[in-house]
This record gives C-alpha cells, sequence and structure tokens, in this order.
C-alpha cells in the first residue's frame, strides 16, 4: 500500500472505533489533507477553521508563556472535538461523540497521530 | 489670541482651542471616571510652568498627588507649581502638608466663593480644577449650592482656565440647566451591557464652537498612561500576501500573529498608543478557506483598511471581494496601496481606478514595512472615525 | 430560584433564600452579629461558585480576609478561582498598604463616585464568571458619617439599580443608634426588604419584613460568633421545627 493509502487507513480506523465519528487530516495553513467523516458537508472550511483555533489558542497560551504544542479539546453538548499535532505542518482531528470520555479518546487519537507521524516521516 | 487645552490631545480636538477665561465642566455618570481628566489637565499646565489650584472636597490632597502617581503624573519635579484648596481636612479633623489653602468651614459655599476670589486676585494666570462641584451640592444642599453657583462661578472665570466635575447623581434636577454658566460642557458617560463595558465622552456645548453636540469618543484611565481615546477594533484586511501582517506590526507598538506555514491562519492583533489615541488592530486572514472567521474579526469594527499590492492588479479583484466581505457603507474606510517601492507599482490614483472604489474613498501609497507611513495611513482612517467625516 | 442565605433554618422560613436580585437591609446595633451574618451571604455564594464582592467602609481588606479564613478552610479554594472580590475604602484612608489577591482600593469614603467606579470595575471584572453574583456593602452608616444621608441614599439609589442589573444580590448593613428614625425609614423604604437584629435580655433577637415574606412572624432568637450564626429560636407562625 502506497503512503497515502496508509494514511487513510489510520483515519478510517480511527474513525470507525467506538464512539467516534470522524478523523481529519489539517495542515497548519489550514487544508484539509484527508478526511474519513461522513458528517462533514465542507470539509475545506471546517479545516481553515481547525487550524485557526489551534493556532489562535497557540497563541493565547503564549501569552501565558507556554509554548509547546498543545492538544485542545472542544466540547459541545452533542460532539467533542480533540485537536493534537500529528507532525509539524499536520494536525490530527478527531471527532467523537460527546457520551465518549476524554481518558478514552486521547489514547487513541495520540496512538493515531503517533502512527501518522511515522508515515509521513517515512 | 492665546487660547488653551486640558492637555488631553483627543479631548482637546473635541473643544478646540478653549479662550482663555473660560470654564469648564465635566459631567459624569456615577461610575465613570472622571477624576483623570483633572489629574492630566494639572500635569498639563504643570509641565507648562503654571500654577494649578486644586480644589478638593472628598479626600486629601496627599491622595490626589497619589492618584496622579498612580496614572503617570508624578516623577520628576515639575516646571509650574501644584497648589491644593483643602476643603476635606477640615471635615475630618486632619489637615495637609502640601503647598496651598485651606478651606475651614466646607460645607459653607459663600466662604468658599470668597477664598477662590481671594486666590484668584492673587494668581490670576492659574488653572483651577475643581473635584467636585456635585460635592459642594452634598455638603451643603442643593438649594444652597444653586444660589452659591453664580458667585462661585464668577470666581472660576477669573482664572486663565477652570474645570470642574460634577457626579450626576439623582438630584432630581438637570445637571445641564443647574450648570448653564459654564461656558464648555461635556458628559462623561458608561456604554452598559449588564456591566459597564466602556466609557465616552461627548462634548455637548461649548461658548466658542458652533452648536451641536459632538461624536461620543471612547476613553480609557490607564494607570499609567492617563486619558487616551480609545478606538477599540481598526480591521486590515486584503489579499493574500498584499502585506496585512507586515502592515500591523510596522504600525503596532506590540502585535501578535497567528501564522502557520506562511500564512495567517486566525488573525493578526496589534495594539497601539497614537497621538493620545490607544487602537487595537485585528488582521485578517487572506485566504479564501478563512473568510468564515471575518464576520468575527470584524465585527463591531469601528474603521477598514484595505491592503493591496499596487504591484499586482491581478489580486484587485480578491482585494474588491474582501472589501465587499468587512467593508459597508458608512464605516470608515481607506485603501493603503502597498508596495510601493516594488517595480511597476501603481500609483495611489492608478490603485484607486483600477479598484473601482466610490470616489470618496481615500487611496494611499504606503510601504507597510515602513513605521512611519503605516501610521500615516492609520491617522487619516483615526480622523475619519474620530471626527466622524465617515466614507459614504 | 432564591438566593440562600447560608444560614440554613432562616433560609427554610424564606423558602429557600432570599428573592434573586433583591437588595436586603441588615439593620441593628453594633456587635450583634450584622458582620458576621452579610460574610457568611458572601460564603454561601462561594461555595456555589457564585462571585461575591465584599465593599468595606470600616473594615481592612486583609481583615476581612482572615475572618473569611477563619470561616471557612476552603477559602482559599475561591480565592484562587478569582471568586471573592474586595472594594476597599479604608486602607488607603488610614495609610495600610494592601496585600490582599482580588482587591480595588477607594481612597476613602467620602469618594462616593470613586466607590462606583471601583464596584463597576469590580463587576466588570468577574462578569465572565456566572450570571450572577452577590455583593455586600459594610456598612451604609460609614458613608453617611463621612457625608450625610442624602447625599448616601443617592448613592445607594444608583448603586442598587447598577448591581441589579449586573445580575447581583445585595446586603447592605446599616447601624441603629446612629441615626434618626426618619433617616433609617429612608433607607428601609429603598429596601426590598429588612433583616433587623437586636439585643434583648442577654439574648439577640432576628425579625424579618418584606424579602419576599408575607407576613410578619415575629423576632425569633438567634446566636453568633466571629465565625458563625444559626437561628436558635422558632418564628411566631409556620412554625420552624
Amino acid at each position: 500500500m502506497d503512503r497515502n493509502g496508509s494514511l487513510q487507513g489510520v483515519l478510517d480506523g480511527l474513525a470507525a472505533s467506538p464512539g467516534m465519528v470522524g478523523a481529519v487530516l489539517v495542515s497548519r495553513d489550514g487544508f484539509c489533507m484527508m478526511k474519513a467523516c461522513n458528517r462533514l458537508s465542507n470539509p475545506e472550511v471546517f479545516s481553515a477553521m481547525a487550524a485557526a483555533f489551534v493556532g489562535a489558542a497557540e497563541a493565547a497560551l503564549l501569552e501565558l508563556g507556554e509554548g509547546g504544542a498543545p492538544r485542545i479539546l472542544v466540547e459541545t453538548p452533542h460532539t467533542r472535538l480533540l485537536a493534537l499535532p500529528a507532525t509539524e505542518g499536520m494536525l490530527l482531528i478527531a471527532i467523537a461523540q460527546t457520551d465518549m470520555e476524554p481518558a478514552a479518546l486521547e489514547p487513541r487519537v495520540e496512538d493515531a497521530a503517533v502512527r501518522i507521524s511515522v508515515l509521513v516521516k517515512g | 489670541m492665546e487660547r488653551e487645552g486640558l492637555g488631553i490631545p483627543q479631548v482637546d480636538r473635541l473643544l478646540s482651542a478653549i479662550p482663555l477665561r473660560s470654564s469648564v465642566v465635566l459631567v459624569n455618570d456615577p461610575g465613570v471616571e472622571a477624576e483623570p481628566f483633572l489629574y492630566q489637565c494639572a500635569h498639563h499646565h504643570l509641565q507648562q510652568g503654571r500654577r494649578v489650584i486644586y480644589a478638593v472636597f472628598n479626600r486629601s490632597p496627599e491622595t490626589i498627588v497619589s492618584a496622579m502617581e498612580e496614572y503617570g503624573f508624578g516623577g520628576a519635579a515639575p516646571k509650574g507649581e501644584l497648589r491644593f484648596l483643602d476643603a476635606f481636612s477640615a471635615l475630618v479633623g486632619g489637615g495637609s502638608d502640601l503647598p496651598g489653602y485651606t478651606l475651614d468651614a466646607p460645607t459653607d459655599l459663600e466662604a468658599l466663593a470668597g477664598v477662590l476670589e481671594e486666590i484668584a486676585d492673587e494668581s490670576p494666570e492659574a488653572v483651577l480644577l475643581l473635584d467636585s462641584l456635585s460635592t459642594l451640592a452634598d455638603h451643603a444642599s442643593l438649594d444652597a449650592f444653586k444660589a452659591h453657583l453664580p458667585r462661585i462661578h464668577a470666581a472660576l472665570k477669573r482664572f486663565r482656565l477652570s474645570v470642574a466635575l460634577f457626579t450626576r447623581w439623582p438630584y432630581g434636577e438637570e445637571p445641564a440647566e443647574m450648570l448653564a454658566p459654564f461656558d464648555a460642557l461635556l458628559t462623561l458617560k458608561g456604554v452598559e451591557e449588564r456591566v459597564m463595558v466602556s466609557q465616552y465622552v461627548r462634548l455637548e456645548r461649548a461658548a466658542w464652537a458652533a452648536p451641536g453636540r459632538s461624536r461620543p469618543l471612547l476613553y480609557k484611565a490607564l494607570k499609567p498612561g492617563g486619558v487616551l481615546a480609545y478606538v477599540p477594533k481598526v480591521v486590515v484586511t486584503g489579499a493574500h500576501h498584499a502585506g496585512k501582517t507586515t502592515f500591523v506590526h510596522a504600525l503596532s507598538d506590540t502585535a501578535v500573529s497567528v501564522n502557520r506555514l506562511g500564512t495567517t491562519v486566525a488573525l493578526d492583533h496589534g495594539h497601539l498608543t497614537l497621538d493620545g489615541v490607544a487602537v487595537d488592530v485585528f488582521g485578517t486572514p487572506g485566504q479564501s478557506r478563512f473568510d468564515p472567521l471575518l464576520k468575527t474579526i470584524t465585527g463591531q469594527a469601528l474603521g477598514v483598511i484595505l491592503v493591496v499590492d499596487a504591484s499586482r492588479p491581478d489580486t484587485f479583484d480578491r482585494a474588491r471581494e474582501m472589501m465587499a466581505l468587512t467593508w459597508k457603507q458608512g464605516l470608515p474606510i481607506i485603501v493603503a496601496a502597498n508596495k510601493q517601492d516594488l517595480p511597476g507599482a501603481l500609483a495611489p490614483q492608478e490603485v484607486a481606478r483600477l479598484l473601482e472604489v466610490p470616489a470618496h474613498v481615500q487611496v494611499m501609497g504606503c510601504r507597510a514595512q515602513d513605521k512611519e507611513g503605516s501610521r500615516h495611513v492609520l491617522k487619516a482612517l483615526l480622523d475619519q472615525i474620530l471626527l466622524g467625516a465617515e466614507a459614504q | 430560584m432564591k438566593v440562600a442565605t447560608g444560614i440554613r433554618r432562616l433560609d427554610d422560613l424564606l423558602e429557600g433564600g432570599v428573592p434573586p436580585l433583591s437588595a436586603t437591609l441588615v439593620y441593628g446595633p453594633p456587635f450583634v452579629g450584622k458582620e458576621t451574618f452579610a460574610r457568611l451571604f458572601i460564603l454561601q455564594g462561594l461555595r456555589n461558585g457564585e462571585p461575591g464582592i465584599l465593599v468595606l467602609t470600616n473594615e481592612a481588606a486583609a481583615d476581612a480576609r482572615d475572618r473569611f479564613l477563619a470561616m471557612d478552610p476552603d477559602f482559599p479554594k475561591y480565592e484562587a478561582a478569582g471568586l471573592i472580590r474586595y472594594v476597599d475604602a479604608y486602607s488607603k484612608a488610614i495609610g495600610l498598604d494592601v496585600d490582599v489577591p482580588g482587591v480595588e482600593l477607594v481612597d476613602g469614603p467620602m469618594n462616593l463616585n470613586g466607590l462606583a467606579t471601583a464596584v463597576a470595575n469590580t463587576q466588570r471584572a468577574i462578569v465572565g464568571l456566572g450570571p450572577t453574583h452577590r455583593l455586600v456593602v459594610d456598612s451604609l452608616s460609614t458613608l453617611i458619617t463621612y457625608t450625610n444621608p442624602q447625599t448616601t441614599f443617592r448613592f445607594l439609589q444608583v448603586l442598587i439599580g447598577k448591581t441589579r442589573r449586573a445580575g447581583a444580590t445585595a446586603l447592605f448593613t446599616l447601624d441603629h443608634g446612629m441615626h434618626t428614625d426618619a433617616e433609617v425609614q429612608m433607607f428601609k423604604h429603598i429596601a426590598s426588604g429588612v433583616l433587623s437584629v437586636k439585643p434583648d435580655q442577654g439574648k439577640y433577637l432576628l425579625n424579618i419584613q418584606g424579602i419576599g415574606v408575607a407576613e410578619d412572624r415575629g423576632w425569633v432568637d438567634y446566636k453568633f460568633s466571629d465565625t458563625g450564626f444559626e437561628i436558635t429560636g422558632s418564628f411566631a407562625a409556620g412554625r420552624i421545627r
């Protein structure tokens, strides 16, 4: 399988696991690189906004003297988004149902991010 | 003819030049900061080498000195002389060591008028600051205040300039009527949404100016910094690579950008103080995929700067699109024809023609890396915002 | 939803507490527990995650903080969360340094616009912490002493209007014996209700008027300390057991 196929496989696997709604790989400058989510009507806008909120959160944290690459958790009554860095130039955005606890969500997404990183670095 | 000012740049613009021997009253809503106007006025005139008489009725002179220091008006010995008319200490049985005069019976408005007349005889070129007229009404009674105001006001008029505060407590009478003898009246009010979110000053009338109220001028009183007009949002927008981020950073004292891989993904934010105005600048991303952010970033903007790459007319379609997304009729706008240093850069008039901007919209050439030039563009926009010369 | 005072049997009688956005006058002579009551009211809010503003005219913020610490071992948590704020119109006037978090200083109790501005600034600072908060002014009598009843009344009119709009439920303390009956009536008139307290032959008695209670329940015994306040008697009607 080529690299793109492998990356898609990681996203599909994450999106298909229990409690998950989807997963999107987003470039830091807001492009949709790859997705596994049927609910997204406009993945381009979603990706741009995801890059914006991650970037804005990092900038806000800098004002607190905190650097590094944070994970960003966004919650609504129905949905949880977890955004974390996959590579230096890409973010993995995981979309889960709200009844999935962060403690269950995070390890799965981290694992996927690591696998993406390994695949991209080759 | 000699004229005067309060020493607060944008408020002095509202007042235009004050003739000598004028009396100015600031009527503030309760909870709105008014005292810093007097502190800054005192500081300004002390720096000019004048004598300033500060008449205080509800706290000690030492408190005023300490408050002035908090606002940044202490420090090096001024060229002028600050004296206090202490009408507080007698009420609490204390005394002040600071130079000046004491009113032994602060509730005796007749005695107050007499002391003011004596001080005016002694120091006609002094500036008299009175904090506050409403305290006189509180101490004596509203009726006594109204009865003695003509004589007190006549005494104030004998000074080079007099500035008084009046807090609009619910006296049951309109202050504007009571304070009719004053040559100029400014109101200080709060903008409330559940709590007071900002405050503004407005010139209601001035005997030497054309009739009619001024636009409200938002302000902040900073410690240190004093009274600054405040423009909470100027938006800098334009096509990708027009130079928006560079422009925001060049004109700001401090700026932050959310840039990733060479492009702005969220926004730029800058803050600066220019000619007595504190301004917050918000730069938008230029790429179309971030257009959903524009409404949030540009909401409640007081003015727009559209940055255009004058060397790239092929970007003008997108520039026009961004103008449509971020500007509406009536909002002040300036077009900054950027990159004037690049070969082939179009002159501002040519940019105006090709961009098809409305005739009244000013197009100014600039080079975004140049702080002076960028600020020149911002100043032109601030003039529109603050003086009301809005784009049609 | 009523605003609990934190004094259980009193909240039972009031069917939950004082009405939201109300302004209750706590009236009585000195040293009968008004200050304890007022601070417990703030503390009850803090325990519910509701911010509190304590406006002090005759006590330093540092001393008020010490009292809170003695009242509740969890107080440092509320402080760390930024829930407790002070408007201190006392410390500066007597030349005290202040090193307490969440304090707005005012020159002195005569500077009523300074006081109003400090309250406005504090409310702006806490508005993001929730839709409601509690405000206590302790005490109106000090303001009256430094200015006069009419001036303080005007100040209170403005303050009640602003605090209501800001989502605050307020308490104001007023000392019995320092003002004429007419002056006291003036302040009772502007309040939503009055909680009166008095000593009587070695005991302490409390009475409620207004505050969402339709009938006068008479005077009831209570006891208090620096850190606590408790109803010990029964109200005449609607017997609390």
